[in-house]
């Protein structure tokens, strides 16, 4: 086995343990959209330990989980559910799935046709950040809840979509602007309001060409070349290490 | 090899998708054990254990397509996502916890009710059996990374510096553990 494979393999034990950061967890993203679907044995070894990792899960007692969880999933269910609510549960669960698994291959066969064109978006959504060769990333918050947002990118490519859940609106008369930092400079990219909560914004930028990203608060009718609001998200796309 | 389970599970799962309840419960029936057993060793907090395995639950509830039977079994996808939902649980909780400085205690909390083993399916007795036998067959050091990774949370970084080995090591240890268990539980399963 030549030392490259070894290397990979050694990531892909380390990515079915969610044990990788930094470096590793890059460099894992990247073997798992340029090598992995080519190659038979990796493919294989990658399923293998993912199997193993959820064997893992069952060499612990099952413990019963407090009686209050399963009425309460009842409710959540069975609730007749407003077009608000639908909208941002969907939007919760890609980003639960997506920050929950990784870069799992979630390719989806969902007929879409009998669809509403909202949920057809975001199911479209799930699958772009579901394929293996899209890396995420969680854009950090003070937020409490530090999954609002997510960013998808395809490396050396122009597609990126901006995800998010239960994003608060801003105050009125404000807007959320995005920022991406190059070679020191910040650059405006789009602005967006969520949408009872939604946030669905498809942007085109090489992410791998930038530093940073950057969503502030700012008001609408304002423009400015760099960021002057307050900063809401962040998200580190390089690392400082990396070579230029 | 798709076991009887995994059958039974990809029939409720197809009954789900039609946004059937009463699967919805099935699979509640079947994992929910599994799911906060495993939670609440990660986490090693009833509450945070809760809202992990109810999350689960729910992403699996709106999004049940995301679960696709050509890459592997339900019981992969879903224990897999219990797993790393509880990590990033667990690595949020000690970012919070240094970021305001206050002592979150991490350790179960003994006086509350960390809810009792549950009468579980034979197949999933049978199977804790296989995975124990074969988690006591890999050497102490290479369990002992896995361990700290797995049930621990913890970045290979981490583990690193905790033992006071290098990064390579805990890679070199990892792989090898993983592909004992691989071998192991496969052999089993023949």
């Amino acid at each position: 086995m030549t030392l490259e494979h070894e290397r990979i393999q050694e990531l892909l034990a380390g990515h079915a343990l969610h044990s990788l950061d930094g470096d590793d967890a890059r460099e894992a993203e990247r073997a798992l959209s340029d090598h992995v679907p080519g190659c038979e044995e990796c493919r294989q070894l990658l399923a293998d330990f993912s199997d193993v990792a959820a064997d893992l899960s069952l060499a612990e007692p099952a413990v019963s989980p407090p009686e209050i969880l399963l009425p309460r999933l009842r409710r959540e269910i069975g609730a007749p559910v407003s077009r608000r609510s639908r909208m941002v549960a969907v939007a919760a669960a890609a980003v639960a799935v997506v920050t929950g698994l990784g870069v799992w291959n979630a390719m989806l066969n969902v007929r879409v046709t009998d669809l509403s064109v909202e949920r057809q978006g975001m199911i479209t959504a799930i699958q772009f950040v579901g394929q293996p060769d899209v890396v995420t990333v969680a854009v950090a918050t003070e937020l409490a809840n530090p999954e609002t947002l997510l960013v998808g990118y395809r490396p050396n490519d122009r597609s990126v979509l901006v995800v998010g859940s239960e994003v608060p609106a801003p105050a009125e008369g404000n807007e959320y602007r995005l920022w991406i930092q190059r070679d020191g400079r910040w650059e405006h990219v789009t602005d967006f309001v969520p949408d009872d909560g939604v946030v669905l914004v498809p942007v085109a930028f090489d992410a791998t060409a930038c530093d940073g990203m950057l969503v502030t608060e700012e008001g609408a009718d304002t423009e400015h070349t760099t960021p002057a609001g307050a900063p809401r998200w962040e998200a580190v796309l390089k690392n400082e290490d990396e070579e230029p | 090899m798709r076991t009887e389970e995994d059958l039974n599970d990809l029939d409720i799962h197809a009954r789900l998708r039609g946004g059937e309840s009463a699967a919805f419960e099935e699979l509640y029936r079947r994992y929910a054990g599994p799911a906060y057993g495993l939670a609440l060793r990660v986490t090693g907090q009833p509450v945070l254990a809760q809202e992990v395995v109810h999350d689960a639950f729910i992403a699996l509830w709106r999004a049940p397509e995301a679960f696709d039977a050509a890459r592997g079994s339900f019981r992969t996808f879903f224990l897999s996502l219990v797993h790393h939902r509880a990590v990033d649980t667990v690595r949020r909780e000690e970012r919070l916890r240094r970021r305001t400085d206050r002592a979150v205690n991490l350790e179960p909390r003994l006086d509350e009710d960390v809810g009792e083993a549950v009468v579980e399916e034979t197949w999933l007795t049978v199977r804790r059996k296989e995975v124990r036998e074969a988690l006591s067959t890999l050497p102490p050091d290479q369990r002992k990374v896995l361990e700290m990774a797995y049930y621990g949370g913890k970045t290979q970084a981490v583990i690193a510096q905790e033992l006071d080995i290098p990064l390579g090591t805990v890679k070199t240890r990892t792989l090898a553990a993983m592909r004992k268990l691989r071998r192991a539980l496969t052999e089993r399963e023949e």
